[in-house]
């Protein structure tokens, strides 16, 4: 079943067109990254989901239940929303406000207090949940909101930027939860730190200028869209002889050049890459070449971003890793 | 509702937002009888040599005066605290943040609406009792009925305001733009009672209400208080109605942030 469903989803802001004609689908009980570059309509589609903003057309639908615009969605009870700056009515401390989302989803003012204190010890608030919300900095208010969040225990967890303003150890934690929830609650959540998406996730949608442009599993999405390459790293002395050696292998296509480490990128021949790590460096050491690092190259989520979105082929700089 | 409600008083509350409309009464409550009682002294320590000849206070005078200043001050003070009640929380998130819950925008609305009313009928009740209260101690014994129907005629406009405004708050992008409009009608109603006061339409409007406190405390028992009741509170409780439909359709159709 799909918690989420778009469906040529369209929206124009004026002369400005938001989203084209998306189409994605985040399967129950997957947490699914949403990532885009800025203005790529990531927020836009979120407001559409969540019923406060109102699309041209398409269709959408969020727990089975179509959303329209101007109609009540019965499917809030089953789900939890947090903005990218989370905002509280002011006069009230950390407590009160998940005493207050519990009233809303329908807990009994004792069970919400109960589950609001063992939140505020899960996200380290206990002390300032006791303070006025109004005293709290960025990050304790991202943190508050994920655990009014996390109060009702929803089906579906649509976040925006989660874990922005939280401090790397938080951010640690926050995924730490997000990942335990695989299998029995579905999250969307939106991320420019794409090491975290690729870390949490097991789904992803990726859009650009209101487009999608790539959707699916994580693993299959690299695997798809991965490039064939190994890194060869040879003794200094040996670098010269070593790059002739390489470039007369049947399975090289040619080499890409050196990385930061001054190791050799070689991109291999569609199809041969088994062979071209089984085999390459067995040539260089039987030509007596040292050999002092080497493997495959991975493509991970930041190079695959960037290469869709920019065009540029991120594996040429040191952010590609090594295998 | 319920939790709205209870987070709504909160919110007023600890904003100082209702306190201050209850002082704000309470202090003209106990201002305005002591000043018809002793107005006279007042003005002879000021102008000596002068014989100043005042005809004596009547006990009513003083909740008059009360409700006087009750639609000169304090209805500024009620579009004051009404118009940020949803436009203020439209743009901070806060409106956000509850309708992304499971509540409906109807809940919403109608949660702030009925705290802002029961505030500014809890004020005005207090603040007439008081005023009732200390005339009868200061200058003699005041007519109750007369008095509640002052009141009555008080809070009917003042409902009228506070229906604009609120409205308002619910259609307009800013508090600002909501405060302007709540005033705005204020001044228009008294324009329009002015512009129409020899026609037809005149006891129907709401322009009459503001004036009943004098009408009944002050004028004698000719005056028709059913009359001059119910026909321009009628015209106000439906306008007021209307407007805050107006105001929530039009409420339900905003994008929100």
């Amino acid at each position: 079943m799909d918690a989420i469903y778009v469906d040529n989803l369209t929206k124009s802001f004026g002369q400005l067109k938001a989203l084209s004609a998306l189409s994605f689908r985040v399967k129950a009980g997957t947490v699914c990254g949403f990532i885009g570059p800025n203005g790529a309509g990531k927020t836009t589609t979120i407001r559409i989901l969540l019923g406060l903003l109102p699309k041209d057309a398409g269709t959408v639908r969020i727990l089975g239940e179509e959303v329209n615009f101007g109609r009540e969605l019965e499917a809030r009870k089953r789900l939890a929303y947090l903005p990218q700056d989370p905002v509280f009515p002011d006069r009230h401390t950390g407590l009160e406000i998940l005493e207050l989302v519990g009233g809303l989803y329908g807990m009994s003012p004792a069970a919400a207090r109960e589950r609001g204190k063992a939140l505020l010890r899960e996200f380290h608030l206990e002390k300032a949940g006791k303070q006025s919300v109004g005293t709290y900095s960025r990050g304790m208010k991202q943190r508050l909101g994920l655990a009014a969040c996390f109060l009702p225990e929803p089906e579906l967890l649509i976040l925006d930027e989660p874990v922005s303003a939280l401090d790397p150890e938080g951010r640690v934690e926050v995924f730490d939860i997000l990942k335990q929830l695989k299998g029995k609650a579905t999250v969307l959540f939106s991320s420019h730190i794409l090491d975290d998406v690729e870390r949490v996730s097991n789904a992803l949608v990726m859009i650009r200028e209101g487009r999608k442009v790539i959707e699916g599993s994580i693993e299959n999405i690299l695997n798809r869209y991965a490039v064939d390459r190994l890194r060869v790293k040879l003794r200094p002395d040996d670098k010269v002889r070593g790059k002739e050696v390489i470039r007369k292998l049947p399975w090289v296509e040619s080499l890409w050049g050196e990385d930061e480490t001054g190791a050799v990128l070689v991109d291999v021949r569609p199809g041969m890459i088994e062979q071209a790590v089984d085999e390459t460096i067995a040539k260089l050491v039987g030509e007596g070449l040292r050999v002092t690092e080497y493997g495959r190259v991975k493509t991970d989520l930041e190079s695959l971003f960037l290469r869709l979105n920019t065009g540029v082929d991120q594996e040429q700089r040191p952010t590609g890793r090594a295998r | 509702m319920r939790v709205l409600v209870i987070k709504e008083i909160r919110q007023s509350w600890r904003s100082f937002r209702f306190p201050a409309l209850f002082l704000i009464l309470l202090m003209l409550a106990i201002m305005d009888p002591l000043s018809v009682r002793y107005m006279g002294e007042i003005i002879a320590r000021f102008a000596r040599g002068v014989t100043v000849v005042m005809p004596p206070p009547s006990p009513g005078q003083g909740v008059a005066q009360f409700l006087g200043d009750v639609v000169e001050i304090g209805l500024l003070v009620i579009i004051a605290i009404t118009m940020g009640s949803v436009a203020g929380e439209k743009v901070s998130g806060v409106t956000t943040f509850i309708v992304t819950k499971p509540v409906s925008r109807k809940t919403y609305v109608l949660s702030k609406f009925l705290v802002l009313l029961g505030t500014v009928t809890a004020s005005l009740a207090g603040g007439t009792v008081v005023a009732t209260f200390y005339s009868r101690s200061l200058i003699g014994p005041v007519d109750w009925a007369r008095t509640f129907a002052a009141a009555v005629s008080t809070w009917l406009y003042a409902f009228f305001i506070l229906s604009t405004t609120f409205a308002a708050s619910m259609a307009m992008p800013s508090p600002l733009a909501a405060g302007g409009t709540g005033l705005a009608v204020h001044i228009a109603t008294a324009l329009a009672g002015a512009v129409l006061g020899k026609s037809a339409l005149s006891p129907y409007l709401p322009s009459v209400l503001p004036g009943n406190a004098n009408a009944f405390l002050l004028m004698g028992s000719d005056v028709d208080v059913v009359a001059r009741l119910v026909k321009p509170g009628m015209t106000s409780v439906v306008l007021s109605l209307l407007l805050l439909a107006l105001g929530y359709r039009a409420f339900k159709r905003q994008s929100l942030p």
